[in-house]
């Protein structure tokens, strides 16, 4: 990367203010009481920062070093579940997406077939349909089966998002492979165990890129949540963390609830993030 | 060690025809290059001797015995491909090891022979190392150890030194040409590279629209070209190439042209006959003069492009046609001066203008 120039260092600090300062100045309400919130003008920085809205909204009731009590919150249920199902939807979307969208992709890079190009353009045209085109349809459907108000339904909804998207993204990735399918001939392989044994192991990169991509979408999917599961057993953390705005407004549990809201997909990024510097969509093997 | 026949091979891909009723045969521990324009089939044909393609129809036989229906590993070849491509997330030595993996060799056995190859092409230093870690010259060996490891009867190489720098290729070529001498292992090659397939091979089979034109060794492509085509693809710069006829005056044959008329040998004298004959002399056969000589095609200075060691000097005649020569470097000269082109007379091919086909003999 080298030295950065000053401009360079100012473009950078200019993007990280416009980006982080809306998000800090919703977020530090976490650590504020309710008469803090309310106080005008407001503080730039808590001046006596406490923890009691991460309590409430788990369940457990909190009272601050000067005295202040500040009750749990009604809503701490429906957190506590959402988290739950957040975590396992993303999860297995993330895994089915990943196993489905590999060879999905891979086939339409590398083999040729009969209608291949109008195939391919259907999953171009599911990347492209807006969700709010399928939510009704899919949610009388869903009330049909049984599946509204489950984390099965909602999973099979993200993945018809996500299924597509990775797919399109890895197919990129793939078609610029160097033909190592020939050398593998050579070498014995059958065309799935090169497949197996050669290219996924080639392409750990881009695979990780679509895995990360299926799991925020997953994580961050609000619109079908809202509609299939929200209210429900089923409900995940943006639903569950959307019903502060409606009843008895209270500022810091929200802001504590999108403190954890943010917290997953932060780790998987951390993790993953190697991968996404390294995958170079033009020249995936350097 | 084989020697290869390839029979009638055919192989087309829907409408487009690839190759189309090639007979080669290839014997055993020579290095035979193919070469063509692209398109003209010599990779389909590199791929079908591989098995990585099955031929459409027609048979390919290692030592007499029909491989064309056999899957690559048990046909005994190796293959060196384009830019020499290796797995990109293997190392070295794992490079060279997968080779082995239909080899049931006890893995004592495996080290050592994955370490007498690539000792034979001085690898043994980078085996740990991943082939995006590697200049193109050690890619280069890696993937020869690759080959070499699995003790082949059969090598091919597809094009191995594409996309490498000119310098490199030139140390690489000798390299091979080593190598195989050593290895007494039969060698195919393709490239489009006409000056590499004559630089390394024992023979060289120049291909045209999926059939071979000619084949033979380098100098006898060179000094006979059997086709037109295969006068104006060999040799650098090409065989200069003159439609006209022939006419017969006092028992002498000469090759007439427009303004220009040259004495033919008497070798060609049964084909005097022939209707249409291009006349090809190679650039080092014309001789440049700046006064008007008998039998000598007048012409204007095009170009002079300087090689250092001489010149090739580039001139246009009467009908706008492109004549090359080869004069001297410190001959200075201007563009568009006056010049005569005399051919070396007993250097001459003929060639039948229809059919393309060389004239006795």
């Amino acid at each position: 990367m080298g030295q950065r120039s000053i401009s360079g260092k100012i473009a950078i600090a200019v993007i990280l203010i416009w980006t982080l300062a809306p998000l800090y100045w919703f977020l530090k309400q976490a650590f504020l009481t309710p008469g803090q919130i309310s106080a005008f003008p407001p503080a730039l920085w808590p001046s006596e920062p406490q923890l009691g809205a991460f309590f409430n909204i788990f369940g457990a009731d909190y009272t601050t070093q000067g005295g202040l009590e500040l009750a749990a919150s009604g809503q701490a249920g429906q957190i506590v579940r959402g988290l739950f199902n957040s975590l396992i939807v993303a999860v297995v979307v993330t895994v089915l997406t990943i196993l489905l969208a590999t060879p999905l992709a891979y086939t339409f890079a590398r083999l040729d077939f009969p209608h291949k190009n109008k195939l391919l353009f259907a999953i171009l045209l599911s990347v492209a349909l807006p969700p709010v085109s399928t939510l009704i349809p899919f949610y009388t459907m869903f009330l049909r089966f049984g599946l509204s108000g489950t984390r099965t339904g909602l999973v099979l909804v993200t993945l018809t998002i996500t299924i597509p998207f990775v797919s399109w993204m890895l197919i990129g990735y793939f078609r610029n492979l160097p033909p190592v399918e020939r050398l593998a001939r050579i070498d014995g392989f059958s065309r799935l165990k090169a497949f197996l044994m050669i290219v996924v192991p080639m392409s750990k990169g881009g695979i990780a890129v679509g895995a990360i991509i299926a799991f925020l979408f997953s994580w961050n999917e609000y619109v079908y949540a809202q509609i299939l599961v929200n209210g429900t057993s089923a409900t995940t953390l943006p639903a569950a963390v959307s019903g502060f705005l409606f009843q008895h407004p209270q500022p810091q549990h929200l802001a504590a609830a999108l403190f954890v809201t943010l917290i997953p997909p932060a780790v998987v990024a951390f993790f993953l993030q190697r991968h996404v510097a390294e995958m170079n969509l033009v020249d995936p093997v350097r | 060690m084989a020697k290869i026949d390839i029979e009638k091979l055919h192989k087309s891909y829907g409408a487009h025809v690839a190759v189309s009723g090639l007979d080669l045969e290839l014997p055993d521990q020579e290095l035979v290059v193919l070469l063509g324009p692209s398109g003209c089939g010599k990779t389909t044909t590199l791929n079908c001797i591989a098995g990585l393609e099955t031929p459409t129809s027609g048979r390919i036989l290692f030592d007499g015995d029909n491989v064309t229906s056999l899957p690559p590993h048990k046909r005994n070849v190796a293959m060196v491909f384009q830019s020499s491509m290796l797995y990109p997330h293997l190392t070295a030595r794992q490079n060279i090891s997968v080779s082995l993996r239909h080899s049931g060799l006890s893995k004592d056995d495996l080290a050592k022979r994955v370490a007498w190859a690539s000792q034979i092409v001085n690898a043994d230093k980078l085996l740990d190392k991943l082939p995006g870690h590697l200049s193109g010259g050690e890619r280069q060996r890696v993937a020869m150890a690759k080959a070499i490891v699995r003790q082949p009867a059969v090598f091919l190489l597809d094009e191995p030194f594409a996309a490498l720098d000119a310098a490199l290729r030139s140390v690489l070529r000798a390299e091979l040409v080593s190598l195989q001498r050593r290895l007494t292992t039969t060698m195919v090659m393709v490239t489009h590279d006409q000056i590499e397939a004559m630089t390394i091979g024992d023979k060289v089979a120049v291909m045209r629209d999926g059939k071979v034109e000619q084949l033979g060794a380098p100098s006898e492509v060179y000094k006979n070209p059997r086709t037109l085509f295969v006068a104006g693809f060999v040799g650098s710069p090409p065989m200069n190439l003159l439609p006209g006829r022939l006419s017969t005056e006092a028992d002498a044959l000469y090759f007439e042209a427009e303004g220009f008329r040259v004495p033919v040998p008497k070798r060609f004298a049964s084909v005097a006959g022939t209707n249409g004959v291009t006349y090809g002399i190679r650039p080092e056969h014309l001789e440049v003069s700046y006064e008007e000589v008998p039998a000598a095609c007048p012409a204007k200075v095009f170009a002079l492009e300087q090689l250092g060691r001489e010149s090739i000097l580039i001139a246009v005649d009467g009908r706008g046609t492109k004549l090359t020569t080869i004069v001297a470097a410190e001959r200075t000269t201007q563009i568009g001066e006056r010049i005569w082109l005399r051919p070396k007379a007993a250097e001459c091919a003929l060639f039948d203008t229809g059919s393309e086909r060389a004239l006795a003999p």
